[in-house]
């Protein structure tokens, strides 16, 4: 099931909510446990049993831990339950994930073997995966006690909000609200707000960006080559609007979900296109991913406070897992070590150089040519898009389909790229404060903060009815 | 937020607040109860001309891999209640977008083969080689049927009617010019479709020589008919005129019939719809009256008939465009009788018999379906007998839509007219010419269309 879609809004979420609020406080996790094990088993009940699977592992690893660190044993020993973890957990995603990959790669070179299975991925396996590997090592690492009960375990890896794409939650954010959770009603407000604005950002914003992009930027090298370079231009910045506003609109869904009953998960994404250079780009982009990525990876392995070379090492391995952890494909690897390169070229040339307008465009265009490698999984339509933009090989500069598609979506265009900059969350900050003195606008911001809800969930079932278009991006990861 | 409000302000911010998580759950509540109105759930959209996903059976397979659900999700939202309303609603949404300019392009560049020279030696010697592999190829295919089906009238694979009719709409709407209103499809040439159907049909003529004329009409689109050279440069594609006498070029025993020089000639008549792919009865007559030159026959005027008028008609290319502009200006569709019969019988693909009108009124269809008026739309096979005629004489049109307004002006002309739309016939038309002993094979296809490979390979499996 997805969150953009009616059956979810109108019959899950609905009944969801009419259940848990109807319930008593001791029941309530056991109703959100039954409603997520549903909502994953919509996608495919067999992949259930990886799931229930990988928990009870996670569960018997973390009390093992514990309980050895009570009996005083050695780190060495202790450890040995974070690697049986880590060595079931990585070897099941590895299985899932990559192996079809890397038997296509070798075959490639040898031939052998010589028929490649074609594995399907389990919905959310990358993300509850990481999620359960974060509460083991923050178990061995005590920032965390491991939970004694087992199904509360399940309903932190299965909870329906963030189990099949993100956030990665840690287990510590929320350890202690599957217990104790108060909800204020300003929790429920800001909860559902949050979630009508994912909402609305993926039915309305995020669909009509792929429509578009879709239109200019069509699948097979020879429809790809007939396309003009601001064809090119104009169906990449679609689908680069398309991709944030996809992918954070599941995560503003999911917190927003979370919040309505009591959960605080941490941002996802803090407007990245507004970022001056790519190292702060990604402080902003998948915040989840990096941050993890940042605590078990390049941390451990020395971080930047050692030798040159060590910090260069930790960087090609952190980037080149982050492209991988993103498919199955040479793209994302690529798509990893592109961004490796620039960061490398930030810190050790450009520095702080860039004038502030120059080191804004700048990032701005390496993320556009980033999603070019991203988005294009085949690498001859990948070369031919990326030549493209250049000018080369393609049917001309411009051509009237391009203006057609332009003009037709030349206000939303304008809408959309305000949209993924933080104007509108000033401009009603700005009113609230104007508000204090003025009561004419105090009564207008209230009265568009109590409708706004409810009007965009409205525009975004209109939007939803009958579309058949419909699927979140990042679910493939 | 760190801004400081007055308690009495944090009050009022409360009791707003509270009402938007009521007006939220009102929302909810009555999405959810009108989703569970399962009997007010449409199965077909009027407006999309589609029938809508159906509740999903289940099946243990279905389950399991998840497609069962995803389907009942899809379900859920295609047969949403009032779906037709709800849509238009989000249509008036988007049209706020942008601007819907006067003239533009929709869809996407194609790529067109060169079309060859028609200096005489060059070409046939390529085609003669085309040829070679082409029959080679098809060679093995006879044989296979012949060993399955001994003795019997040769049944040809049935084409899948609905993945043709995809394929069709894909084809013709590819890449639409619009202007004021009217839409124009970009043509594009491609070779191996066009040497496909042009051995198919030599083939065709060379097995009925001296018994049947074969004759052939192929029918440019709105663009190549009606728009200015200097339009048409513009949009890239290939040259129709160029195209058609290419095709005709290549036809051995075949009987050519012009249409794009008369077509072209009339352009600043009602000879093609603005707002669907189709040309008008009138367009079709301009054809048909070469037709009879090259028969030797005299056409019936249109003058002659009976007509029937039907107004506001709004085509494929409204369909797929939603256009404000074209709903504001749309077509009308005028229909000739026959002089000599009405009456037709068709066959649909199940088998079954119906009785039909050859020209029928279709006042009050759905404004979308009004070109079916001609012989009972797109069936696979029609037979039209005209008591008016008795000698014996018949010819058999093997062709798409377009060939439904030409069929009704060749209905005083013949006894019988027999009539199979190839997408959807399963009979090889050979075998059915000799044994009805058929006077004239007419194909009639539109330019486009048949430059579709799937195309071109259902009329070669036809034409064995």
């Amino acid at each position: 099931m997805v969150f953009s879609s009616l059956i979810f809004l109108f019959i899950f979420l609905t009944l969801n909510l009419i259940v848990y609020f109807c319930a008593d406080a001791k029941s309530q996790n056991k109703i959100m446990l039954i409603f997520s094990l549903i909502f994953y088993a919509w996608g495919g009940p067999r992949y259930l049993l990886l799931l229930v699977g990988e928990t009870l592992i996670s569960w018997f690893c973390a009390l093992k831990i514990e309980e050895a660190r009570q009996r005083g044993e050695q780190d060495r020993q202790v450890r040995r339950y974070l690697v049986l973890e880590c060595v079931v957990l990585l070897g099941l995603l590895c299985i899932f994930k990559y192996l079809g990959f890397m038997l296509g790669n070798i075959n490639k070179l040898t031939g052998f073997p010589s028929k490649v299975p074609n594995i399907v991925l389990p919905i959310g396996i990358s993300f509850y995966t990481f999620q359960l590997i974060s509460y083991v090592a923050d178990v061995y690492l005590r920032k965390t006690s491991a939970q004694p009960v087992f199904w509360k375990l399940l309903l932190y890896s299965s909870l329906f909000h963030q189990c099949i794409a993100g956030p990665i939650v840690r287990y510590e954010t929320v350890a202690n609200e599957i217990d104790n959770r108060r909800i204020t009603s300003n929790d429920i407000y800001m909860g559902i707000r949050q979630f009508s604005v994912g909402l609305a950002k993926k039915a309305v914003l995020a669909n009509s960006c792929a429509s578009a992009a879709d239109t200019l930027l069509p699948a097979g090298v020879k429809s790809l080559s007939m396309q003009s370079t601001a064809g090119m231009w104009l169906g990449m910045i679609f689908y680069m609007l398309q991709i944030y506003l996809d992918f954070s609109a599941y995560s503003d869904m999911a917190i927003g979900m979370g919040r309505m009953i009591g959960f605080h998960y941490n941002k996802n994404f803090d407007y990245p296109y507004i970022a001056h250079s790519v190292q702060d780009f990604w402080r902003r982009w998948h915040m989840s991913l990096s941050s993890f990525f940042r605590d078990y990876v390049y941390i451990p392995l020395g971080g930047s406070r050692c030798s040159t070379m060590k910090y260069v090492r930790n960087m090609v391995v952190v980037w080149f897992l982050t492209g991988l952890w993103h498919g199955a494909s040479w793209n994302y690897i690529f798509w990893g070590l592109w961004y490796l390169f620039f960061l490398l070229l930030e810190r050790f040339v450009i520095q702080d150089r860039f004038p502030k307008a120059v080191s804004h465009l700048y990032t701005l265009i390496v993320v556009l040519f980033g999603w070019v490698i991203f988005k294009f999984e085949n690498l001859g339509e990948l070369s031919v898009v990326f030549k493209g933009m250049f000018g080369i090989g393609t049917s001309g500069f411009v051509n009237m389909n391009v203006k057609t598609v332009f003009l037709k979506y030349i206000f939303f265009l304008i809408f959309a790229i305000i949209a993924v900059t933080p104007l509108g969350k000033n401009i009603r900050k700005r009113m609230l404060v104007e508000g204090r003195q003025s009561k004419a606008m105090f009564t207008f911001a209230n009265i568009l903060d109590m409708v706004t809800p409810a009007i965009l969930v409205v525009i975004s079932a209109l939007a939803l009815v009958g579309a058949s278009y419909n699927p979140f991006l990042y679910f493939q990861f | 937020m760190k801004t400081k409000f007055t308690k009495e302000q944090k009050m009022i911010m409360k009791k707003y607040r509270s009402i938007g998580v009521l007006l939220f759950c009102a929302v909810m509540a009555i999405g959810g109860i009108v989703g569970c109105l399962f009997f007010l759930r449409p199965r077909v959209s009027e407006m999309e001309k589609r029938k809508l996903t159906e509740f999903p059976q289940f099946t243990v397979s279905s389950f399991l891999d998840g497609s069962y659900f995803s389907e009942v999700s899809l379900w859920f939202s295609d047969t949403y209640p009032m779906r037709d309303k709800l849509v238009a609603a989000d249509r008036k949404i988007k049209g706020l977008y942008g601007i819907e300019a006067d003239t533009m392009m929709v869809g996407e560049q194609a790529e067109a083969d060169e079309i060859p020279d028609i200096t005489k030696e060059q070409p046939s010697e390529s085609a003669t080689e085309n040829k070679t592999t082409e029959e080679a190829s098809t060679e093995d295919k006879t044989t296979e049927e012949i060993t399955t089906e001994q003795g019997e009238i040769k049944q040809v694979e049935p084409p899948d009617a609905k993945a043709m009719d995809e394929e069709f709409q894909k084809q013709v709407q590819q890449n639409l010019y619009v202007k004021n209103g009217s839409a124009y499809s970009v043509y594009y040439f491609v070779q191996d479709s066009a040497t496909k159907f042009i051995n198919a049909v030599n083939r065709a003529a060379s097995e009925l020589s001296g018994k049947t004329n074969v004759y052939c009409m192929l029918i440019p689109n709105q663009s190549g008919a009606l728009l200015t050279e200097e339009e048409l440069d513009n949009l890239g594609g290939s040259d129709q005129m160029q195209a058609i006498e290419y095709y005709y070029s290549m036809l051995e025993g075949v009987k050519t019939v012009d249409t794009i020089k008369t077509l072209r000639a009339h352009k600043d008549e009602y000879i093609y719809f603005r707002t669907d792919h189709h040309w008008t009865q009138l367009g079709a007559y301009y054809v048909y009256e070469n037709f009879c030159k090259t028969k030797g026959i005299t056409p019936v005027p249109l003058e002659s008939r009976k007509s029937y008028t039907f107004e506001n008609f709004l085509g494929t290319f409204y369909s797929t465009l939603q256009s404000e502009e074209m709903a504001k200006n749309p077509d009308t569709v005028y229909a000739y009788i026959p002089n000599g019969t009405n009456d037709m019988t068709y066959w649909d693909e199940d088998g079954s018999e119906h009785e039909w009108k050859v020209v029928s009124d279709v006042t009050g269809w759905a404004e979308s379906s009004l070109y079916m008026t001609f012989i009972a739309g797109d069936r696979p096979l029609e037979i039209i007998e005209n008591p008016a005629i008795t000698d014996g004489s018949s010819c058999l049109v093997l062709k798409e839509s377009y060939g439904n307004a030409f069929v009704p002006l060749l209905v005083d002309h013949y006894q019988t007219v027999y009539v199979i739309d190839y997408r959807y016939a399963q009979v090889n038309v050979l075998d059915y010419v000799r044994e009805n002993q058929i006077d004239d094979l007419i194909l009639i296809n539109n330019i486009t269309i048949i430059g579709s490979e799937s195309v071109a390979d259902t009329i070669d499996g036809l034409l064995q």
